[in-house]
């Protein structure tokens, strides 16, 4: 009996401690409720399937998406609207520290950060392609 | 892990914020193209807009301080000669490629180029395929253009300047009142132009009318241009 009792507590333990110590990957959502970018926008950068989910609450978004697009690093936030995507637009820059270039663009609800973390791209050409493509001038 | 930002605000002067991480790396804000640290590749990145980089300024006179930003307004060609988009300017006048247009200025003396046609609201006329700012000095032109020493700066580092081979437009030469009539900016002659004919001009004058003199080597500008076999002509003169 005592071997069951000790068994059953371990099992609570462990389920616990798994619980607790989730590692917060990247590239695991923030929650069932977070949203996901819309795929047609990463399909504007490039091609959405080398797009993840990534952890939106570090940048107060409803969902964002991390990729590699010509070889540069890519962060896609998406926002209830225009007014909460300009309010975290400074949260972005975070993800551009360390790299030799990178920017942050708005386009509507949705916020886009390009980091060259490879340099790559030292004259900004790629990641000036990216940004017309993200938002288009008028 | 998230990477706390500690924004080193160097108010003073106006200087643009740099930004640092715990680690030391460097964020600096740039708006436009710019040149490219040497040590990293040199030549000019041409993003547009506010965006960032690990390295500083090099030659901070070329730059303007922008709210956060270094906005670069010197000559293109310097750091890449066959710039696509440059256009041919004369003289010293506002830029507007800025996060806050109209609120600086281009202080480089004679012939020059820029990567942008002017804007319309600001006074250039186009003339000798350069164009030239003929408005009004905002009041704070002459102060500033005592502290931002381009010419200093061209007159140690070789450039391709435009060949202008015009006289100057009316509106060009003379007394300039500043903005809002507080202070007054007073402006007479261009520094050096050639004529079609062999003949330059020469602001010896700063009191009285401008002489005209005869050019001795029908060469096409006295400034500091260090390029002797220049003509390229990288003005495009798209602006009618």
């Amino acid at each position: 009996m005592k071997w069951l009792i000790t068994l059953t507590s371990v099992a609570i333990l462990m389920s616990a401690c798994g619980k607790d110590s989730a590692p917060s990957s990247p590239t695991n959502p923030e929650g069932a409720a977070a949203l996901s970018v819309d795929t047609a926008v990463l399909e504007r950068i490039g091609d959405a399937s080398d797009f993840e989910t990534t952890a939106a609450k570090p940048y107060a978004a409803l969902g964002c998406a991390r990729g590699e697009v010509e070889e540069l690093d890519v962060l896609v936030c998406h926002y209830a609207d225009a007014a909460a995507a300009d309010a975290a637009a400074k949260s972005l820059r975070e993800f551009v520290a360390g790299a030799l270039s990178g920017l942050v663009r708005q386009a509507g609800s949705d916020l886009m950060a390009i980091a060259d973390r490879k340099e790559v791209d030292p004259k900004g050409e790629r990641i000036s392609r990216l940004t017309r493509a993200f938002a288009p001038e008028p | 892990m998230r990477i706390l930002l500690l924004m080193v605000s160097l108010t003073f002067l106006g200087t643009p914020a740099i930004a640092t991480d715990p680690r030391g790396t460097t964020i600096v804000e740039y708006y436009g193209p710019h040149p490219i640290d040497p040590g990293v590749n040199g030549g000019l990145c041409t993003i547009q807009g506010a965006h960032m980089h690990s390295y500083r300024p090099q030659d901070e006179v070329l730059y303007v301080n922008d709210g956060p930003y270094w906005t670069f307004v010197g000559d293109p060609t310097e750091f890449e000669p066959e710039a696509p988009a440059a256009h041919s300017y004369y003289g010293h006048h506002p830029v507007w490629w800025t996060n806050a247009p109209g609120e600086h200025y281009c202080y480089i003396t004679g012939p020059h180029h820029h990567g942008y046609a002017p804007a319309g609201r600001d006074k250039f006329v186009e003339r000798g395929g350069a164009y030239w700012f003929v408005g009004a000095q905002p009041v704070w032109y002459e102060r500033r253009k005592r502290k931002h020493d381009m010419d200093g700066h061209y007159g140690r580092h070789a450039i391709v300047r435009p060949i202008i081979t015009v006289e100057p437009p009316t509106g060009w030469i003379g007394v300039r009142l500043g903005i809002g009539g507080a202070a007054l900016g007073i402006e007479f002659g261009a520094p050096v132009v050639v004529l079609p004919s062999p003949v330059i001009f020469v602001d010896d004058d700063h009191h009285h009318r401008p002489k005209w003199k005869k050019h001795k080597d029908d060469h096409h500008y006295r400034g500091k241009d260090k390029h002797k076999g220049h003509g390229k002509g990288h003005g495009k003169g798209k602006h009618k």
